[in-house]
């Protein structure tokens, strides 16, 4: 038993070094807006999920709300929660698109790049429809 | 038969001009490495900017047995990535911290571990870190993480300080005395290279208790824009990076080059085409870790998607693991040797007079930049292209003017600067500002004659240019407009009228059409270091400079993007340096030597010699100024002395002399010297060199002893340098048989 148990410890060693580990994708994964509630910190929590684990990587995950920028996120495998100050929510107008990016956080960033890096499969842009008010609480 | 030997000559000849005798940084060193791991527990630390505590863990490569010392010492600190995985199933990850049951932590510290075991061969002390913690809640932050980051890395400094002079747990006086506190280096990949610039700036603002020589960032993110001067930077970029595309890190270079007048600590950067984010790091590299890893470059641009930066796509640029490990190490050994260990015979790797990259980084010239920025002390600013006023008045004061380009504009810099119009995305434009955020201006010129040019006048004041090294500048192609690889001619005028031109691309690869068609991350705008050295310009008056021009005469139409136009100087070089020794033969094949190398009053002198005689078993090396070998027979023997000087600012500086010694009957040695002579004398601009042989080697000094030239005799007329003035100097003439010298007037 001792030697079987011993056996297949080895067999799984040696398949862990033939083969190239658990690899994660780099991209953002499908993903849309989870729910949208206010927290007790006075600011609106904004989850998107996503159909996988969010990768855990060194850039920056930056939520594009028509022309607002927010960036200050908590991660947690597939979730991901911007928290937005209540003022700079309320200001958002109805149907401005969203956009999810992983890179750098540009406050003049076109909307129309990133419609368009979206509509070309860019792995770490992801559009995510149209902002409402009625998100809240959904 | 004539065609093939003048073929042969000119093949020769320009391997000659492109030789290049720098060490290689990148190779193994001496010394036998020894590792060991401390680990305090998840939650040793508490940053006082950090909601949780922190673990203090890492690993420690060092020069087994700690013989001498004290060493040199490395930090090292890893970027973000998953903290654990379950140990049933690794395919889960997490960003927890401490691991939950189950889990085991992801050790990315240990992910340089090739890196430390190469320092540690060449005699540092390398300590690499866990940041985990930090890792795990670094998002919620608005700094990422980054004070908490600088007060840690500075907490395991301290630890180690403490090992230093007192010793600890778990390695009881083992260093105690072994480390050099105050020659210190650190390197953060991804958000820890961000940590290493918050890190530097914090221990400045302690008052530098440690000290600080050297920091890398290496793919790093820069999200706070802090600027770190008066430390030596090098910014290492990978072309083909799909985590931080944006390769924010240019922004250390670009923004701390003009921010502190007197900032003599130079800027470097190392565009490596072809390398992604993680490879650098073996527990993130596919096939090198049991969890969470990932080809990052793949997963942007796709296995065949892209031209150039897909891994499997035919003609791919992209790097393997182990070339891009290599490449990492060649440059980051050279930075770290020279700045921290003071090694300065790895300058010319850094400072672009360099231009085939070592043979251990496995790269070759095409795929690697380096750029260099010398400190205040070291550079004369010509146009600094900083605002639109240098598009017609360099910094200088000088006029700038052109002909009639398609373009012509400082663009680029952020604010209410303009932008240069080329790509949409800040990923293919990384230098670049945005309305909120600032960036590197730059000079944008389009041209579509060859007629057309830009130059920029030197005032009066300025006119004498031969205390320096190089004419230097930065550039780019604009992809945007710019159909394929571009080139242009750098021209030097002097005050009567002569002109001397050489191409850009005879001097560097820099001109070269980035590479990539993915929208949004490549093509990208890098800026590299052109420099040109001034003695490449021939024909004019180095002390009467008019006018530095770009003649666009090569193409009919072109784009380029240029920054920083300067002349440069050396940094602390070594200079004064130069290993020679005389000969004397006795009798029984007994020979001995006497140094008669050149340096500075002040330099701790080491001496290697190697005569070349293996016969002579243990006897053939010795280490003393004045050895006596005797040789083990007849022959020619090649002897070799190796030069290292320690001088008072502590830069080691190295030299090696080499010459064949013939042992024959004295007889012959006496008619073969005495064959030697020099004419005319007085002498006034040439020398002719009697009675030398191939191989000869022809030297002149001062009378005081200082080195001027000394080159191969390969042919019996030598010219003098133009610069020396009328007196007594001396000239020495080595050979086989032996070494000549003869006391030369020079009367102009």
């Amino acid at each position: 038993m001792l030697k079987r148990s011993l056996l297949f410890s080895c067999f799984i060693l040696l398949a862990l070094f033939f083969t190239p580990g658990f690899v994660q994708a780099q991209t953002l994964p499908n993903c849309s807006v989870e729910r949208v509630v206010p927290d007790s910190s006075g600011n609106m929590a904004f989850t998107i999920k996503g159909d996988k684990d969010f990768y855990v990587g060194n850039a920056q995950f930056v939520l594009h709300i028509g022309k607002s920028v927010f960036t200050l996120n908590d991660q947690d495998g597939p979730y991901l929660t911007f928290y937005i100050p209540v003022r700079e929510f309320k200001a958002i107008p109805e149907g401005a698109q969203i956009f999810l990016k992983y890179g750098e956080a540009h406050s003049d960033e076109d909307e129309e790049i990133l419609a368009d890096a979206c509509r070309r499969q860019m792995g770490h842009y992801r559009s995510l429809g149209l902002f409402s008010k009625d998100m809240i609480h959904r | 038969m004539k065609k093939i030997r003048i073929l042969f000559v000119l093949t020769f000849l320009s391997v000659l001009s492109f030789a290049q005798t720098t060490p290689d940084p990148g190779l193994p060193g001496t010394y036998a490495v020894s590792r060991d791991t401390f680990d305090l527990g998840d939650l040793a630390f508490k940053p006082d900017s950090f909601a949780m505590n922190v673990e203090m863990r890492g690993v420690v490569y060092y020069p087994t047995g700690l013989a001498g010392g004290p060493y040199p010492v490395l930090f090292l600190m890893h970027g973000r990535h998953v903290t654990a995985y379950n140990v049933s199933n690794p395919s889960f990850t997490n960003l927890t911290w401490p691991p939950a049951s189950g889990f085991q932590s992801i050790t990315s510290f240990e992910g340089y571990n090739y890196f430390a075991q190469l320092m540690a061969s060449h005699g540092f002390i390398v300590v690499s870190v866990s940041v985990n913690a930090i890792n795990a809640r670094d998002n919620a932050r608005s700094d990422l993480g980054m004070n908490a980051r600088a007060q840690t890395l500075q907490h395991y400094l301290d630890l180690w300080n403490a090992y230093n002079t007192s010793g600890g747990a778990p390695f009881g006086t083992r260093f105690v005395g072994k480390l050099d506190m105050q020659r210190v280096g650190t390197m953060g990949h991804s958000r820890g290279g961000e940590g290493v610039v918050y890190h530097a700036l914090l221990n400045q603002s302690l008052g530098s208790p440690y000290g600080l020589k050297a920091v890398i960032t290496l793919a790093p993110i820069d999200n706070g824009r802090k600027v770190l001067n008066n430390i030596p930077l090098m910014n290492i970029a990978p072309y083909c990076d799909g985590d931080v595309t944006a390769l924010s890190g240019v922004h250390f270079y670009d923004d701390a080059r003009y921010n502190i007048a007197a900032d003599t600590a130079p800027k470097h950067s190392v565009l490596l085409m072809g390398a992604n984010h993680n490879f650098f790091n073996t527990v993130w590299t596919p096939g090198s870790y049991i969890a969470g890893t990932s080809d990052d470059g793949d997963d942007l641009f796709g296995t065949t998607r892209d031209a150039y930066c897909s891994s499997k796509r035919t003609g791919t640029g992209r790097l393997d693991t182990a070339t891009q490990k290599a490449a990492f190490c060649s440059y980051a050994a050279a930075f770290f040797r020279r700045y921290v260990a003071g090694d300065t015979s790895f300058a010319p790797i850094l400072e672009v007079s360099d231009r085939v990259p070592p043979v251990s980084s496995k790269m070759p010239s095409g795929k690697v930049f380096v750029s260099w920025h010398p400190g205040a002390d070291k550079r004369l600013d010509i146009n600094r292209i900083q605002s639109a006023s240098e598009e017609v008045t360099n910094t200088l004061g000088g006029a700038v003017s052109k002909s009639t380009l398609t373009a012509y504009a400082i663009c680029g810099g952020g604010g209410t600067m303009t932008s240069c119009g080329i790509a949409s995305s800040a990923n293919q434009e990384p230098h670049k500002g945005s309305s909120t955020a600032p960036g590197m201006a730059q000079l944008n010129m389009r041209w579509a004659s060859k007629t057309d040019y830009c130059t920029n006048e030197l005032p009066a004041a300025y006119k004498d240019v031969s205390g320096y090294a190089a004419l230097s500048f930065r550039a780019a192609v604009n992809f945007r407009y710019a159909a394929a690889t571009t080139d242009f001619t750098v021209a030097l005028t002097d005050s009567f009228g002569h002109v001397a031109r050489v191409t850009a691309s005879r001097m560097s690869g820099a001109l070269f059409y980035p590479p990539g068609l993915t929208s949004g991350a490549v093509p990208k705008i890098l800026f590299n270091t052109i420099k040109i050295p001034l003695d490449s310009f021939t024909g004019v008056n180095l002390t009467k400079i008019t006018g530095i021009h770009f003649l666009f005469d090569t193409l009919t139409a072109g784009a380029i993007l240029i920054g920083d136009l300067a002349l440069v100087a050396f940094e602390d070089r070594c200079s004064n340096i130069a290993a020679s020794f005389a000969d004397t033969v006795g009798s029984g094949y007994t020979v001995r030597f006497g140094d008669e190398s050149v340096t500075n009053s002040g330099d701790t002198l080491f001496y290697h010699w190697n005569f070349g005689d293996p016969a002579s078993g243990p006897a053939d090396t010795a280490s003393s100024d004045h050895p006596v070998h005797v040789f083990s027979g007849a022959g020619t023997y090649k002897v070799c002395l190796v030069l290292k000087v320690r001088r008072p600012s502590g830069n080691i500086c190295r030299d090696t002399f080499c010459r064949n010694v013939l042992l024959v009957p004295n007889g012959i040695r006496e008619q073969q010297l005495s064959a030697l002579n020099v004419y005319p004398n007085p002498a006034r601009d040439r020398l002719v060199l009697g009675g030398i042989n191939n191989g000869d080697v022809w030297e002149m000094k001062t009378i005081q002893g200082q080195l001027i030239v000394r080159a191969i005799a390969d042919k019996p007329e030598v010219y003098l340098p133009a610069f020396l003035s009328n007196g007594l100097y001396l000239v020495t003439i080595h050979t086989q048989a032996g070494s000549k010298t003869f006391k030369v007037q020079l009367q102009r």
